[in-house]
């Protein structure tokens, strides 16, 4: 009886757990089934399930190519707007780890007045959202020439990232005993010699989740990009909308440039799960 | 090898939140370590042992006073320019390394040739029995082997003025501390290093320093040598941390009768010589707040030995420790301890006569814990 119950639970939870999956997983296959449509199958109803699959949506996107008259589109530059998201993304992570790793450690170790109150004002422009700051930050930035520079926007990007990286990394910092320090500095190391041949080398795995995690955030951002940007810097999730045109919308080559936007940060989720597991998980671990 | 002097140091830290009230961790500490000695700080937890020896180190800041190792002032060295060796109660080994390069970490920092390194670490890890797991992580390692590396890598540095060590045995099992108690003393006396050492286990301090500092409180109690802490302590606080079992305290008042001065417990008298008797009364001009301190060991049981006191008293548990037994008495409401060779073979509840010798009798003042020296 008892047996038979626990089966009955492990099916059933196999069974919800593929209805969450179809459910999480459902939206992406809409849209990968759409980049490989034509604009007449993406627009037929009912929906189409069996079609000819097309790759031209993408070399579209990705070529600039129009398609000589056959479908209508736009000229969108759609691998200038993913150079300007690797730039700008990379960017703020770089920033946000080159201020954030000093912060974080010296919020870990030393004690200075107004410590705690400095990191939770940090952490809170977190709390608030985007739209908040939006406009204020818009007119500052053409005031003062930041409005669609490469500078401007790693400058706002790094708004959202170096907050999480500083409380992250802080975690990692506070894992690391002092008394390895200490030891190493009276091993004679000098205290960039002990911080560069004892905490960086522990700390490693935490940086790398810490600036992957960051990067994510930074590729998946909309607002800052949309009204920070020029055309010469906007990155690609902003430019997604340059595929609804005056007549219609260009569903297919929308889809693909999705798609295009979304490698990126599934390729790194992929690669770095064990390491990203193991980073943010790094101070149950300790040795 | 170098001296270290330790000159009028204090250590100060400022209370939580900014408040006005300073925690004095240690206070007027004044000692020194001669070269090639074995210098121990003893103390409970919480003594100020431990800031004494960070700031000898180098990772405390000293709040006053001045410290010197061979002859010069350190206060403003980093601790990389101290030439310090330092081995840690947490082993502090780095994690991502083997224990081979754990160990050579520190000539590494010093830019031995490979070889050199190679040579010295044979050399150390045989005394220390840990050839066979230099390839190891130290996640890998139990903890006494781990305590054994951090130990290595504290005594691979040849070039050390001096070797500071918290408490580095204290989480090994018996047999191991025993062992490594012999060990240490052996390498310190052969390469004649000069160690300052911190536990708050008296016997590894008894057994193996040439000299003690018994702190309390952030105060230093006593400075001397094993004999002299166990045989004339200077106050209460040392008669009473040195030693295992630990010595008995009688509560006194002094009295006149005539011309004779005798200390009384209760319904019994001991009688002291008038010198004494003067020393005491000026020291303290009250009658009572008197102790009278006997070792467990300097009392016996039934015959009385040369010029001595004597109780009665009631023998309420025995306990046998193998060698010894501690035979636990009741004098008038008062537990004494007594310690006896072999098998003891008192009864519980039966009455006894314990005697022990005028001159094995300690006397304190209560008020302020002092001795009072004969």
């Amino acid at each position: 009886m008892d047996g038979e119950r626990l089966t009955l639970g492990k099916v059933l939870s196999a069974v919800g757990l593929v209805i969450i999956m179809l459910w999480t997983i459902f939206p992406l296959y809409w849209v990968f089934n759409m980049s490989i449509q034509t604009p007449i199958d993406v627009i037929s109803y009912p929906p189409k399930f069996v079609f000819d699959p097309t790759l031209e949506n993408y070399s579209v996107v990705l070529l600039g190519k129009s398609w000589l008259g056959k479908y209508e589109t736009v000229q969108t530059d759609f691998p200038r707007y993913f150079l300007n998201s690797l730039i700008v993304c990379s960017g703020a992570v770089i920033l946000s780890m080159l201020v954030g790793v000093p912060a974080a450690y010296s919020l870990a170790r030393y004690n200075f007045r107004g410590k705690e109150n400095f990191a939770f004002t940090l952490l809170s422009f977190r709390f608030a959202p985007g739209l908040i700051v939006i406009i204020p930050l818009f007119v500052i930035f053409r005031r003062i020439g930041f409005y669609g520079t490469y500078y401007g926007m790693i400058f706002a990007y790094q708004l959202l990232t170096l907050p999480f990286s500083v409380w992250l990394m802080r975690g990692f910092f506070e894992d690391i005993p002092p008394e390895l320090e200490y030891a190493a500095r009276i091993d004679g190391y000098s205290w960039w010699g002990v911080f560069r041949k004892i905490d960086l080398p522990l700390i490693a795995p935490g940086i790398a989740a810490t600036g992957i995690l960051s990067f994510i955030f930074a590729w998946n951002e909309f607002l800052f990009g949309y009204i920070l940007s020029s055309d010469a810097t906007r990155p690609v999730t902003p430019s997604l909308m340059g595929f609804i045109s005056y007549e219609q919308v260009l569903w297919g080559q929308m889809a693909a440039a999705a798609i295009i936007t979304l490698l990126p940060s599934v390729i790194l989720a992929i690669f770095i799960q064990r390491y990203l597991v193991r980073g943010l998980t790094f101070g149950a671990v300790k040795g | 090898m170098a001296e270290v002097r330790v000159e009028h140091v204090w250590k100060f830290y400022q209370g939580e939140k900014g408040a006005a009230q300073r925690v004095e961790a240690v206070k007027d500490a004044t000692f020194t370590c001669n070269d090639k000695e074995f210098l121990c700080l003893l103390g409970p937890s919480g003594c100020g042992k431990t800031s004494t020896l960070r700031m000898i180190a180098g990772l405390e800041t000293i709040s006053q006073g001045d410290i010197y190792i061979g002859g010069k002032r350190v206060n403003d060295l980093l601790p990389k320019d101290r030439m310090l060796a330092m081995s840690f109660e947490s082993y502090a080994l780095y994690p991502p390394m083997t224990i081979y390069e754990n160990i050579a970490f520190p000539l590494r920092a010093r830019n031995w040739s490979e070889e050199r390194i190679r040579e010295r670490i044979k050399e150390v890890s045989e005394l220390l029995e840990i050839q066979d797991i230099l390839s190891f992580r130290p996640a890998k390692l139990s903890g006494g082997e781990q305590q054994r590396v951090s130990l290595a890598r504290a005594l691979v540095r040849e070039d050390a003025q001096v070797t500071l060590m918290d408490e580095p045995i204290s989480h090994l099992d018996a047999q191991l501390k025993a062992r490594l108690r012999i060990d240490l003393k052996r390498v310190q006396r052969e390469w004649g290093l000069t160690v300052i050492y911190v536990t708050h286990d008296q016997l590894e301090a008894l057994s193996m320093a040439d000299k003690v500092v018994v702190m309390n409180l952030g105060e230093i109690q006593q400075v001397g040598t094993p004999e002299d802490l166990y045989q004339k302590p200077a106050n209460l606080f040392v008669a009473g941390f040195i030693g295992e079992p630990p010595m008995n305290f009688l509560p006194c008042s002094l009295m006149k009768d005539k011309d004779h001065f005798y200390l009384q417990f209760s319904q019994f008298r001991f009688e002291v010589n008038s010198d004494i008797a003067h020393m005491m009364s000026e020291e303290n001009n009250q009658k009572n707040n008197w102790v009278l301190g006997i070792r467990p060991a300097d009392i016996v049981i039934g015959s009385s030995v040369g010029e001595s006191y004597s109780l009665k008293a009631r023998v309420s548990s025995v306990e046998h420790l193998g060698e010894s037994s501690v035979v636990t008495v009741d004098v008038d409401g008062q537990q004494m301890l007594i310690e006896v060779p072999g098998l003891s073979s008192e009864k519980e509840g039966s009455s006894v006569s314990v005697y022990f010798g005028k001159e094995k009798a300690h006397i304190f003042n209560a008020l302020t814990g002092k001795v009072i020296r004969k």
